[in-house]
């Protein structure tokens, strides 16, 4: 399949502050895609230059081969022309217009058919589950209920491309992960293409089928969930997304995927397997595993391969798992297990890290 | 902390806040009395004459030949000023607020001016201008041969809206540019993304969102018009436009006085108010739009593109209107030693200042008058406003919403003629303090909103606990609160007293022998003494611009905006 939506060589710069820095990304039709990223990184820069809010530096805009915007031939699609849809952080209802009007103003912009555009509102209303709320005041619904017809008012156009710009960070914890099951419901059943700009790594884990994750203004990777948990590219993505256990060490013996690397401090030292993130000529080096990547033997035994011994500093039982912070010579280690043993604090324990998950940076 | 401690503290704490409660009422009921006790002493003044119920003064306007043409010129006047107003001022303010417009922070500081100018002050050096065979302009077109009838007829009503029209605008702006800042301009984005361009954009959202604000702000032109005396005294009456306040001002000063007749003027005056306010209300309905403002992202200005030059070519010739030429004009005809019509080296003499500051006693009198009077009035108005902003309770705050109205409501000439009602049989009668009264009540909303805003700005919990650590209500108003609302007390202070110097309607009823304030000295030197009359008005304006130089040092950029 063809791109949908190409980024090629985007660049955006604020004064001395290069928010976007070179980045060029493909997104294929009817699929959701997230830039995912610290606050400053220019994920929000970069929807806001497809939107057409923003004017690139340079870099060239394109949507099914039709530029939109391309500095060397001075093209410059405006906002309005771009037939896009926006859902934005801060709901932006317009505070003078009832939910319908709220919902039916990019129809009237584009001079859709006025006897079909209440059907076609309320069809809205509908999918956003909120049936009947019509000829309501916009400002006196909740924040949960005007973020759905922010929602309902960038679809009902049935733009390109949907925009989403943090569209759940103004939410509460529990209205957030239903809107987010309501939001990818309703991106898959009208097929639409869509952005969507976050921080928040599960937000973006679950409704992603692609996720950018950004970093000063440049991309770190581009891949699946599964792909950025599993395999990081870089240190940076790896303790971005999900939790990370890093320490630093010095590599030893490298092969194509994989290498080993000895941990050290003042009594001891420890040699670790693991895999080999890029090739590198550097000696330092960090091992990063996940909580998860990690099994634990209670009670002190001999030495074993890819091993560390340590001591149970506190412990918490979740009943699907328990979390752990397990002291050891080299730095306090995250584990979460799922075995229904009991820890008690103190208690000596034998680490065994995954040779196959664990990475070396 | 034992038991028994504690109790106290709570025991003080409910005491404290009775206190806090009572203070605060008290002041709120002799401030609606000092609002209503003039007003209903005006009602009776139109409805008794000797004690005894009667329609006569009624009657009596009505036979007036003038009565349809005064209330016709009220409306036209009124309505006028408001649209020019809101034209000139709302441009002004998306221009600095939404565009990119260069040197925007220069226009901003220019845009404010013409208000506290005063249109008296404006329309004067207008006339100056444009004076049929005397003006500045008019002789020099005419002597290149410029038809002469063509020159605009400055004492015109056309005239009277255009001046009121670009000297009320500030008020508007200060309005708008508070209102266009508050919004949150994700909301005109998000209409641009779903296909609205400029022109729908500004129309469907930008003017929409704000109508609610804009809306107060025109109303607000809209009854000092119908109120005022500045420009209708200094044009119209030369002109023999007469519009209802300057004929409530001629039946009171004029022989024979008919005080039932005014007072039954004024009626009518508080009544075409009332019809403007009522549109108002109907039109805003309920609404008041809260707009929700996202953490988003710094507002980005509309490019202007090649507009850029045009709108700052527009910006600047207002100032050059409404600020440069009325003060230019005033400088010149102030440095000569009479007025021909034209600026002559030969003529040039310093004479009109020494004159007006030290020689002439109603002048010297008069700026010593005011700076009295100006400046108790601002203190006055800062004490009440700190003690009505203490209590948060939603009683309080929409009693007070409506206290500070009232006087809003009530036109300039005719709230000058309600005060003159009710102290005429006191001793405060003729003393400067009747002015004062006058200055607190027309503008105690200025200080009031001024630091209420700042006030609300400040988080409750800030006093709680210095509450709960221990101090008294007194104590933590005079360690907490006040420190932080200095600078809100400071801008109120210099606001009011910038208002108050200016003021012109109200006191040209209340100012006896000896208690001219300056704007009343303008009036008295109008037809006698061009240049004398300029250099007291030069004075004027410099000590105005001073007041708002320190004003701009002191205060945030807010908090003007904030007042309004």
């Amino acid at each position: 399949m063809s791109a949908f939506l190409k980024v090629e060589n985007l660049s955006k710069k604020y004064g001395n502050h290069q928010a976007i820095d070179n980045i060029s990304f493909e997104i294929e039709e009817k699929k959701l895609f997230v830039l995912l990223g610290p606050s400053g990184c220019g994920k929000t820069t970069t929807l806001r230059c497809i939107g057409g809010l923003e004017k690139p530096d340079t870099g060239i805009i394109s949507i099914k081969n039709e530029t939109i915007s391309n500095n060397e031939d001075q093209i410059f699609v405006a906002a309005e022309k771009r037939g896009m849809g926006m859902v934005a952080q801060s709901y932006a209802i317009w505070p003078h217009m009832s939910v319908f009007e709220n919902i039916a103003f990019p129809l009237r912009m584009s001079k859709f058919d006025k006897n079909l555009l209440a059907n076609r509102v309320e069809e809205a209303l509908d999918m956003v589950q909120l049936k009947g709320l019509g000829s309501r005041n916009a400002t006196d619904l909740s924040g949960g209920q005007q973020q759905r017809v922010a929602l309902a008012r960038a679809i009902v156009g049935r733009p390109k491309l949907l925009l989403f710009d943090e569209p759940l960070s103004n939410l509460d914890a529990k209205l957030r992960e239903q809107m987010r099951y309501l939001l990818k419901e309703i991106q898959t059943e009208i097929g639409i293409t869509a952005v969507y700009v976050t921080h928040d790594q599960s937000e973006a884990m679950g409704l992603g089928d692609e996720l950018i994750v950004m970093n000063n203004g440049k991309i770190e990777q581009s891949d699946q969930a599964r792909s950025l948990y599993n395999n990081p590219k870089t240190k940076f993505v790896g303790e971005f997304i999900g939790t990370a256990n890093m320490i630093e060490g010095h590599i030893i013996q490298r092969e194509s995927n994989s290498c080993k690397i000895t941990l050290k401090n003042k009594n001891s030292e420890q040699i670790i397997k693991a895999r080999l993130s890029r090739h590198t000529d550097s000696e330092k080096g960090v091992l990063l595993f996940r909580p998860e990547w990690i099994s634990i033997q209670k009670g002190i035994s001999e030495k074993q391969e890819n091993s560390i011994d340590g001591i149970v500093k506190t412990y918490q039982y979740l009943g699907d798992r328990s979390e752990l912070i397990l002291e050891t010579e080299f730095a306090d280690i995250k584990a979460s297990v799922t075995d229904d043993e009991e820890y008690i604090v103190g208690d000596k324990v034998l680490i065994k890290i995954n040779e196959n998950k664990a990475i070396v940076f | 902390m034992t038991l028994s401690n504690q109790n106290t503290y709570i025991n003080n704490a409910i005491r404290n806040i009775s206190i806090e409660k009572s203070l605060f009422w008290i002041t709120a009921a002799l401030m609606l009395v000092a609002i209503l006790y003039p007003a209903s002493m005006a009602i009776r003044a139109a409805f008794f004459e000797n004690d005894i119920f009667t329609l006569a003064g009624f009657e009596r306007i009505l036979q007036l030949d003038t009565i349809v043409s005064d209330i016709w010129n009220t409306l036209i006047f009124s309505a006028g000023s408001m649209f020019g107003a809101t034209v000139i001022g709302v441009s002004l303010a998306w221009v600095n607020a939404r565009t990119d417009v260069p040197g925007v922070k220069a226009i901003e500081v220019f845009c404010v001016i013409p208000f506290f100018l005063s249109a008296f002050v404006g329309a004067i050096a207008w006339r100056l201008l444009f004076v049929p065979n005397a003006g500045m302009i008019s002789m020099f077109l005419t002597k290149y041969g410029f038809p002469e009838f063509l020159l605009p007829d400055i004492y015109s009503l056309g005239s009277m809206v255009f001046i009121q029209s670009v000297f009320y605008s500030p008020f508007m702006y200060l309005y708008a540019v508070a209102s266009f800042r508050q919004m949150d301009p994700t909301l005109e984005e998000i209409a641009r993304i779903h296909g609205a361009g400029n022109w729908n954009t500004l129309r469907k959202i930008t003017l929409s969102v704000n109508g609610p604000a804009l809306l107060s702000g025109m109303i607000l032109v809209f009854v000092m018009s119908v109120g005022t005396l500045e420009v209708p005294m200094a044009l119209g009456s030369a002109g023999g436009n007469y519009v209802l306040s300057t004929r409530i001002w001629a039946l009171m000063n004029n022989m024979p006085q008919d005080v039932t007749a005014a007072s039954a003027l004024g009626m009518i005056a508080i009544f075409i108010a009332a019809i403007g306010i009522i549109i108002q209300r109907r039109l805003l309905g309920n609404r008041k739009f809260t707009t929700v403002t996202g953490k988003g992202y710094k507002s980005k200005k509309i490019s202007l593109g090649r507009w850029k030059w045009i709108v700052f070519t527009l910006a600047i010739t207002y100032i050059i209107f409404a600020v440069i030429m009325p003060i230019v004009t005033l400088i010149l005809v102030a440095l000569q030693k009479f007025w021909t019509g034209s600026f002559s080296m030969q003529f040039f003499t310093w004479a009109n200042f020494t004159t007006v500051l030290f020689e002439y006693d109603v002048t010297a009198r008069a700026i010593k008058n005011s700076l009295f009077a100006c400046s108790v009035a601002a203190t006055i108005s800062v004490i009440f406003a700190l003690i009505l902003s203490q209590i948060r309770s939603r009683n309080a705050e929409a009693f007070m919403g409506m206290l500070v109205l009232l006087p809003i409501v009530i036109p300039g000439a005719v709230f000058g003629m309600m005060v003159l009602f009710a102290f005429v049989k006191t001793p405060i009668y003729n003393t400067i303090f009747i002015i004062i009264f006058a200055y607190v009540i027309a503008y105690f909303y200025l200080a009031y909103r001024t630091i209420y805003s700042v006030r609300l700005s400040i988080h409750p919990e800030l006093e709680q606990s210095a509450r709960i650590h221990g101090a008294s209500w007194f104590q933590s108003t005079r360690r907490i609160l006040t420190p932080l609302l200095k600078p809100g007390i400071v801008s109120a202070w210099l606001m009011s007293f910038i208002l108050f110097i200016r003021e012109f309607s109200s006191v040209m009823f209340l100012y006896r022998h000896g208690t001219e304030v300056m704007p009343v000295v303008f009036f008295m030197l109008m037809e006698r003494h061009s240049a004398r009359l300029a250099a007291f008005m030069v004075i004027q304006t410099a000590i105005l611009l001073l007041i708002m130089i320190i004003y701009q040092r002191f205060t945030s950029k807010n908090a003007t905006g904030a007042a309004f």
